[in-house]
């Protein structure tokens, strides 16, 4: 499947910019620019609270069909193959998405460690968040993998005591507001990002890397089938 | 050498809470280079059998090998498979879900090209290549099933109720698709349609209460029935009891 069937079959072409505009949006409320990149670009990452929960849920909700699909076609090729050919575009895409309109929207291109810093988590936290719904979307049935990818993540990034700080989660600071240009990157969030995200991905990579990934029951891909069928 | 089949001490069953012993220790061989047809009352097992046999299923115990080779990896490359639910790819056009189907098989992405393309006019699909499968009828996704299954590189075929829904015509290009494959290691039918494949079976297996009843030639399906004229319908129906098919 070429990259350019897999953008239309994923809706990841419908989807992204829709992503892009809800980012935009949510990064623009409230967003004062002081001229300090790493800090303008903080302040415009509060989009990721709304975004990356989106990004989940429409991951799951895209994603539910195709472990049952897969199984029955018995790839020869490994799991991360299969689906990254058709789900990469939209996985990857989605923290594009989201990391531009940071960008755009903060009006500053990332130029130096910290802020690179502030991008990276953007992407990771995205990244994470799309694995999670491809992993929910292949355990759970998908009304309830949908809300539970969305609802999860809202959490994660809004409410979890340790991601949130004045500036959302991802900065120090001494004041209520963002941010002045002693801040910098806090480490609980890019530690956080960092873990998470790495562990997700391990997870999914070590799931579909099974020789038996569209095999096994719950939470593999294809188990759907395994000891339901009829004889 | 063509490479044989072989399901030795088969055991499965579905079912946690309540379970349903399928298969008790089977063994079948499938004859390398034969057409075969699997015949057997509803809930015999004839789909599951082919589900285990080409690796779809895992089975609780005994193994199926191919020419010796039993891992799921080899199997799944040399087996190919048309089940009884042929599913759509969602969003996806049939030619998009073949040539998709063929790279997922293990082709060159040039390759699964090359072979969908072939493959969808053999399965008289030709002019719903661009259409998307979900829309498909029944018929139609049958076919794209049977053109799924044709497009892996296999020496084994499995086919699950392949004619199942087909108007006539139709029925008639599966006969001659079917006749016009050459695969070493040997073809099986599942069916209930047995008239559909009157002339073309060089082996029959029937399969009843999760055993191999019989595994011979059509004319000695019809001598057990005590006519060696007697269609493969009826000396089915006589083997096991008439009237449960």
């Amino acid at each position: 499947m070429s990259p350019l069937v897999a953008f239309r079959w994923t809706g990841a072409g419908l989807f992204l910019p829709v992503l892009f505009g809800i980012a935009c949006l949510f990064a623009a409320a409230d967003l004062i620019r002081i001229g300090y990149p790493t800090g303008d670009l903080a302040n415009a990452s509060y989009a990721l609270s709304v975004a990356a929960p989106v990004a989940a849920g429409f991951t799951a909700a895209r994603f539910h069909w195709f472990p049952g699909w897969i199984a029955l076609a018995r790839p020869a090729r490994s799991g991360l193959r299969a689906v990254g050919a058709g789900y990469g575009p939209l996985v990857l895409g989605s923290p594009c998405a989201v990391c531009l309109a940071v960008v755009v929207t903060a009006r500053t291109a990332p130029s130096d460690g910290p802020s690179w810093a502030i991008v990276g988590v953007d992407f990771a936290t995205v990244l994470a968040a799309c694995l999670s719904g491809l992993v929910l979307a292949s355990a759970l049935p998908v009304v309830m993998a949908v809300p539970v990818a969305l609802l999860g993540w809202f959490w994660w990034l809004a409410y979890v005591p340790g991601m949130t700080s004045p500036l959302l989660h991802n900065m120090t600071s001494t004041f209520s507001a963002c941010c002045d240009s002693s801040s910098r990157p806090a480490w609980h969030a890019v530690g956080a990002a960092s873990v998470v995200t790495g562990t997700i991905c391990l997870g999914v990579a070590a799931l579909l890397s099974a020789s038996h990934w569209s095999q096994r029951p719950v939470p593999v891909a294809g188990s759907v089938h395994f000891n339901r069928g009829q004889p | 050498m063509a490479e044989s089949l072989v399901a030795a001490g088969l055991s499965f069953g579905y079912g946690r809470l309540r379970p349903h012993q399928v298969f008790d220790g089977l063994d079948w061989a499938v004859r390398p280079g034969a057409v075969t047809l699997l015949l057997g009352p509803n809930g015999a097992g004839k789909s599951t059998l082919l589900k285990l046999l080409c690796g779809y299923l895992r089975p609780q115990a005994g193994t199926v090998a191919l020419g010796g080779r039993s891992r799921r990896r080899d199997l799944v490359r040399s087996v190919a498979w048309m089940p009884q639910e042929v599913q759509a790819c969602w969003g996806l056009t049939t030619l998009e879900q073949l040539e998709y189907a063929g790279w997922l098989a293990g082709l060159s992405r040039a390759d699964a090209r090359v072979r969908a393309a072939d493959l969808i006019d053999r399965v008289d699909l030709g002019d719903k290549r661009g259409v998307r499968s979900a829309r498909l009828s029944g018929g139609q996704l049958r076919r794209l099933g049977l053109a799924q299954a044709l497009v892996r590189v296999a020496s084994v075929l499995l086919l699950d109720e392949p004619t199942a829904g087909l108007d006539p015509a139709q029925t008639e290009n599966v006969r001659s698709i079917l006749a016009g494959l050459e695969l070493d290691g040997g073809i099986v039918v599942s069916t209930h349609q047995v008239a559909d494949l009157d002339g073309q079976v060089d082996r029959v297996a029937v399969l009843a209460e999760g055993r191999l009843r019989f595994d011979g030639t059509p004319a000695e399906l019809g001598a057990t029935a005590g006519d060696r004229q007697a269609t493969m319908a009826q000396a089915f129906a006589a083997m096991i009891g008439g009237g449960r098919h």
